[in-house]
């Protein structure tokens, strides 16, 4: 996976395989305002004489993000919820 | 309630500013550091070396090149420091900003009973990778998104590479309203660091992933939380004289916590015209033809709504309520 080294060289493979659940609360939104969430993994690396490889590709390994749920703990002010006119 | 239609070239806009947004830096910083730090190591193994030759020791010309070498560390760990500073001081700006934003959504809400609703939002906008290549395929279906990427370097250098996945959602109503928001992302794969051998000092390779969910609000400041974190940490200690080989792994695991303000996100879009019947999270996705549908009760927190998304497992299947 990772580039060319010499024989002498000291590696580390890790397998990962975890699940990261990630929330934000409490967050005030204006009427109409568009919010974007972004889900994201990142990798910082760092090298010294070396190398570093990712592989999130082989085989069943990947990153998978179901999705987001949004929990609206309030009605807005002064509209009711009615769920039949959700389609 | 009134559904609202995202318009698309203001997202599609929305999401490229946050792209060419800059991170906290935290954990760039902290392995520059590292990185700078390793490379007056390997710089001082390199003048020490001769000296071993002759098997001779100058002691006073080692204690020379010692007293160099913490000279020139502590002249870059300063400048390291100013700089970290900085980044902490901008941070804490937006933190403040973050917090601001979390007391008004309280003060809305506070001493009235709790009703919520539960939005699911099955599909990305869209799924970005940079370094552009990096991402060798990805799949946009409800309850089942992903990205396959791979990624090497053997550089000497200190960068970092995203795979981001961009939800969007827009307050169908005219009224201010306060929301949660959660994420699962599941990480299978491999990450890999290889150190050559050093002279006295060691070469590294610092690899480390973390999960990161930011929730931008239009002009207002974006929450950030991280979730574990993985690293790896393959470095040099002595194993045979000056000669240095050993290997130390350490995971570290940051829980969930609350809202934690990291960037203030000013978007080059302000207004949002909205008209459609249809559910915000359909018209958000647009990717795909399957309708999302909002709960079809309100329901309140203690009744206790059966949780939308709580998967542990390796994920391959649909959600199935």
């Amino acid at each position: 996976m990772a580039a060319a080294s010499s024989d002498s060289a000291t590696v580390l493979s890790t397998a990962i395989s975890d699940t990261a659940h990630l929330s934000c609360n409490s967050i005030e939104v204006q009427g109409d305002q568009l919010i974007v969430f972004d889900v994201a993994l990142s990798v910082d690396y760092s090298i010294d004489d070396g190398n570093v490889g990712i592989d999130f590709a082989s085989g069943s390994q990947g990153i998978v993000c179901p999705g987001v749920t949004v929990e609206l703990l309030s009605p807005p002010a002064g509209t009711a919820f009615t769920p039949d006119a959700a389609t | 309630m009134k559904h609202t239609k995202i318009d698309k070239a203001r997202l599609k806009a929305a999401i490229e500013a946050i792209k060419g947004r800059e991170g906290p830096d935290g954990p760039q910083l902290r392995l520059a550091q590292q990185a700078r730090i390793a490379q007056f190591r390997r710089k001082l193994g390199k003048e020490l070396r001769p000296l071993f030759a002759g098997a001779r020791f100058d002691v006073g010309a080692l204690d020379k090149a010692l007293g160099r070498h913490q000279v020139e560390l502590r002249e870059a760990l300063k400048k390291d420091t100013a700089k970290i500073g900085k980044a902490f001081a901008k941070a804490a700006r937006d933190r403040e900003r973050g917090m601001a934003n979390t007391a008004r959504a309280w003060r809305h809400i506070e001493t009235k009973p709790l009703l919520t609703t539960l939005i699911p939002l099955t599909t990305p906008y869209l799924i970005y990778a940079t370094p552009l290549g990096m991402l060798q395929d990805s799949h946009i279906e409800p309850w089942n998104n992903f990205a396959k990427f791979a990624y090497t370097n053997d550089q000497d250098t200190g960068f970092g590479a995203v795979v981001k996945f961009f939800f969007a959602w827009q307050n169908p109503s005219d009224y201010l309203a306060v929301i949660n928001c959660e994420t699962n992302l599941l990480i299978n794969g491999i990450i890999e660091a290889t150190a050559e051998q050093g002279w006295l000092a060691s070469c590294s390779a610092f690899v480390e992933l973390t999960a990161e969910l930011t929730v931008y609000v239009g002009s207002l400041p974006p929450s950030t939380t991280r979730g574990p974190s993985f690293s790896g940490w393959p470095r040099s200690t002595p194993k045979a004289a000056l000669h240095c080989s050993a290997v130390r792994a350490t995971w570290n695991r940051k829980t969930s916590s609350g809202p934690i303000i990291s960037r203030a996100a000013t978007f080059p879009w302000k207004a949002i015209n909205w008209s459609s019947s249809k559910s915000p999270a359909a018209l958000m996705g647009g990717l795909t033809a399957a309708p999302l549908s909002w709960p079809s009760t309100p329901t309140s927190r203690a009744a206790g709504w059966p949780c939308i998304l709580r998967l542990t497992g390796p994920c391959s299947g649909r959600h199935s309520p």
